[in-house]
């Protein structure tokens, strides 16, 4: 668990960094600009992080003398939508995410408005 | 043999009780946090009695020497079937889990792809990264892949009041303490391994709803129950959602949290 938690923030990390870098950089790059407030991880750390993270496809590789990384550009809101999109889908599918205002079927809804005007005081 | 039959009947009562006990009704809505726990001991419990029956059964068909047809032998028979039952149940579980198992895989790469492309700035609430992404649709959720992340949308985000944004936040940081994930797909692999036939989908249905409503109960007891009815009443003027308003109903009809507190002694329950 404390694995999981500290490659999640890695990745959090490291995304954030290579986004303010608007510029394609190398994983020493990266730890170069670690922030001071974040325990520094090891070099072969971050490759496995960003090489998760380019096959996911968020991330692309350039390569050089060294292989730099860039965040994958996406065009607009649109793209922003579909992505959304497709992570509810296959999240409906995995039960893995926890929304705020999940939209609910209209049995769901009979069910609810019954139990919860049944609780009245 | 009265041992085991005492195992039996505890599995049974358990099996058979749990679901009913998460019936939707008016005290499961006042207290939904705590019919999950009962629930959860419930399914606890049986899982153990059934566990323990079948080390049993087996331990007595391995100390008895068996004739034909006396009680060690039927001892033998009992730990055999018992042991072809829990194999085909563990091949059921693992064949039906597959499509969970590949949607949660699936999900946790959009995350990230998402995060990756959207991302305006990241928060924390406590320990748990708070991503803002940029985006239309106001939507806030949850995962606990990589230790847990909340996600809001600038559409969201934008609407509500910094207090409702709060509240929103708290309600998502409930779902990842209370590991309601947990709880959500025991109930989604349950309903895929019992069809209709033992009131899975209604199972599925009530965990469903009273994880929503603990998370509820959660945030209104850190920013108000008004602060996060509003937010609700927000939410779904964005975008239309019945659900949001009932919930929304829910917490208007409480009375206000602090004279609740004022009545003290009755928040200890509460607390389990």
């Amino acid at each position: 668990m404390v694995g999981r938690r500290a490659h999640g923030q890695l990745k959090t990390t490291v995304l954030a960094l290579l986004r303010e870098a608007g510029e394609p950089v190398s994983a020493r790059m990266l730890l170069e600009r670690w922030p001071d407030a974040e325990p520094k991880p090891a070099f072969t750390t971050v490759i496995t992080v960003l090489t998760r993270l380019q096959q996911a496809g968020a991330v692309e590789r350039l390569d050089g003398g060294e292989a730099r990384f860039r965040v994958r550009a996406v065009a607009g809101g649109v793209a922003a939508e579909s992505m959304l999109a497709a992570l509810l889908e296959s999240a409906d599918r995995g039960a893995a995410l926890m929304s705020f205002a999940e939209q609910l079927d209209a049995t769901d809804l009979d069910v609810l408005r019954r139990a919860v005007g049944g609780s009245a005081p | 043999m009265i041992v085991l039959a005492v195992l039996l009947a505890v599995a049974a009562a358990c099996v058979l009780g749990a679901p009913r006990l998460l019936r939707l009704r008016g005290p499961a809505v006042r207290r939904p946090r705590l019919l999950l726990v009962a629930w959860c001991t419930a399914f606890l419990t049986g899982a153990a009695a059934i566990a323990a029956s079948v080390l049993w059964s087996v331990m007595l068909a391995i100390a008895a020497h068996a004739e034909p047809l006396d009680a060690g032998w039927l001892a033998g028979v009992l730990a055999w079937s018992a042991l072809a039952v829990v194999g085909a149940a563990g091949a059921l579980v693992l064949t039906r889990a597959e499509p969970l198992r590949s949607g949660r895989e699936a999900a946790i790469r959009d995350l990230d792809l998402l995060a990756a492309a959207c991302t305006k700035r990241v928060d924390r609430l406590g320990a748990v990264p708070v991503l803002h992404i940029r985006a239309d649709r106001p939507i806030a959720f949850s995962s606990t892949a990589d230790g847990g992340r909340i996600v809001v949308s600038t559409a969201l985000a934008d609407a509500l009041t910094a207090g409702e944004l709060r509240a929103v936040l708290e309600h998502e940081r409930a779902h990842l303490a209370g590991r309601h994930d947990v709880l959500l797909r025991t109930a989604a692999l349950n309903r895929m391994c019992l069809p209709a036939l033992f009131g899975a989908r209604a199972f599925d249905q009530a965990v469903h709803l009273l994880v929503e409503l603990a998370a509820d109960d959660a945030a209104a007891r850190v920013c108000g129950e008004r602060t996060l009815a509003s937010a609700l009443r927000r939410t779904a003027a964005l975008e239309a959602n019945e659900w949001a308003e009932i919930r929304a109903a829910r917490l208007e009809q409480r009375p206000d949290a602090s004279r609740r507190r004022a009545r003290a002694g009755g928040g200890l329950l509460y607390k389990l």
